[in-house]
């Protein structure tokens, strides 16, 4: 009887130690994490106190100041119309990048024919179509659309064009190929969502690049919200600055973060491996 | 950044693939000739222009300075990107704890537009090279660590298990397993920084300090010559793409020297 309840016995407590051990550790991160936060409002509130307010203003000042102004001079809503246009243009972005991409994953003559044109997107600094995009669109709405357009287009293309190209590529695919299962059948249960996380990683990435796209072109023509930033900074409201900021970061972080964790659900759901100490970055 | 495996095994002529390649980037030049031609979009002046008008300003001489004032800034970001980024990241990678409590730090500082900051970059660093540097690296720095930790985190378990039968120092173990594996990862982030590089270094001489390349071309855009800021765009697209290709060619060197060692 004991010889063998023993092993069964030294297995569960193997497995209790492993739990507490576990617990231990998560314990332990979540109090540095809240160390690190609480170390961040220390050494901005030091920094404001040494350098003064009209350098850097202290976290109570943004709170107590900047944040109701969010709501009371209208910075918010002049975001949200921001927002937007950023999402018109990331729209347009996605309706363009995802054909293109699934195009260019499936087919080796159109990999061929595309990839020079995606990379050449990338490669080249897009900031500096700046002066010459506005001679043909102006200094408006249509402006900030097509700098996020040229922003965004890239990530989506190119993970689209991963995820068709492995699943193209991949067992799945072959065998519903050759158990001659229709067209419309694969594409919906074996290259659809086969891809789909891929394609949620592009949409993640190109939507950090939207934000920038957006920002930078409202900057250029002081439009919107990039006019206010600057505005912000030239009347030296900083409180008013700095919540605004943290509004758009706030944004521009959550949106990142729940098309994550939206991303990671699919890769397990799908039995793929959740790679990587930032998910499929950059 | 991916590379894209061929769809169907068969052979054939690779010659095929590169006639493919330089015929879609013909059509580019053709359609943008034939765009310019109609005269319908004052930006957008024919391709022969603006390569003429490229050829007179590069034979004057005008462009050397701002371009290797550009450059300069690109570069010195993007230098102490590349050292700062790579540090974090073996950082990153290598302990768990700085990976759990600096790792959301690093991503919510990733997705944050750092565009927003430039009125604010210009405030604190000043109207000059200081400022346009800073911003050349919160351009660039993001894929130089991201990539770093994730090639460290990419060494198999078994390297590590043999590392510690044999018995050799961390130092080495750094040395000897930890860096050559990661560096493909770290030369793809560095590939990529740089082309932020020189975003970076446009944007901030268009929206910071403007200066070289951002003044011509703020220059030309307010005089009115528009076949010259095409071809100074142009110009500037065409440095990024060097940029990255010299990049590229390093990481094939440096790949080489490895497998020789």
């Amino acid at each position: 009887m004991t010889r063998t309840a023993a092993p069964e016995l030294r297995q569960r407590t193997a497995v209790a130690q492993a739990q507490a051990r576990d617990r231990r550790h998560r314990i332990t991160v979540w109090s540095l994490r809240a160390a690190a936060v609480l170390l961040v409002l220390v050494t901005w509130e030091a920094v404001a106190a040494s350098v003064g307010e009209n350098l850097l203003p202290r976290t109570w000042s943004v709170l107590s100041e900047g944040v109701p102004a969010l709501v009371s001079e209208g910075y918010a809503a002049e975001f949200g119309s921001t927002l937007i246009r950023m999402t018109i243009g990331f729209a347009i972005a996605c309706a363009v990048a995802l054909p293109l991409g699934a195009l260019l994953g499936a087919s080796r003559f159109w990999a061929d024919v595309l990839t020079p044109y995606a990379y050449g997107i990338y490669m080249a600094p897009r900031p500096a179509l700046l002066p010459l995009l506005i001679l043909t669109f102006g200094a408006g709405a249509t402006f900030g659309i097509v700098m996020v357009l040229l922003f965004a287009v890239f990530f989506p293309l190119i993970n689209t064009a991963k995820g068709v190209s492995d699943v193209v590529n991949g067992p799945l695919y072959e065998m519903s190929r050759s158990l001659q299962i229709s067209r419309l059948r694969t594409l919906s249960s074996v290259l659809v969502p086969g891809s789909l996380p891929y394609v949620i990683a592009g949409i993640r990435l190109g939507l950090g690049m939207a934000f920038n796209g957006i920002l930078l072109a409202e900057l250029w023509t002081a439009y919107s919200t990039g006019g206010l930033l600057q505005a912000m900074i030239s009347y030296h409201q900083l409180p008013e600055y700095f919540a605004f900021a943290g509004l758009i970061a706030l944004t521009a972080v959550g949106s990142y973060s729940l098309l994550g964790v939206f991303e990671r659900r699919l890769r397990r759901r799908r039995g793929m491996a959740v790679t990587g100490v930032f998910g499929e970055a950059a | 950044m991916t590379t894209l495996s061929a769809t169907s095994a068969r052979p054939r002529w690779r010659g095929w693939r590169v006639v493919r390649i330089l015929l879609a980037v013909l059509f580019f030049f053709l359609v943008w000739e034939a765009y310019g031609r109609t005269g319908r979009a004052l930006a957008v002046p024919p391709f022969t222009e603006v390569w003429s008008e490229l050829s007179t300003l590069m034979a004057s001489g005008d462009l050397v300075s701002p371009t290797l004032g550009t450059t300069a800034v690109a570069l010195a970001g993007f230098l102490i990107a590349a050292v700062l980024g790579s540090i974090l990241g073996l950082l990153i990678g290598l302990f768990p704890v700085f990976r759990e409590v600096i790792g959301p730090w690093v991503s919510g500082a990733y997705a944050t537009p750092m565009t927003m900051f430039i009125p604010i970059i210009g405030m604190y660093f000043g109207l000059g090279i200081g400022s346009q540097v800073f911003l050349v690296v919160t351009f660039c720095i993001f894929s130089v660590l991201m990539n770093t930790a994730e090639g460290v985190q990419a060494v198999p378990a078994q390297y590590y298990d043999l590392a510690r039968s044999i018995g050799i120092s961390k130092v080495r173990r750094v040395l000897r397993i930890i860096v050559p594996f990661a560096l493909p990862y770290l030369f793809v982030g560095l590939r990529i920084s740089v082309a932020s590089a020189f975003a970076g270094a446009i944007t901030a001489e268009l929206l910071l300090a403007t200066d070289d390349l951002g003044l011509m071309m703020m220059m030309a855009s307010g005089n009115f010559q528009f076949v010259k800021l095409a071809a100074l765009t142009f110009y500037v697209a065409v440095l990024g793409f060097v940029a990255v290709g010299l990049v590229y060619a390093l990481e094939k060197l440096v790949s080489r020297r490895l497998h020789a060692a």
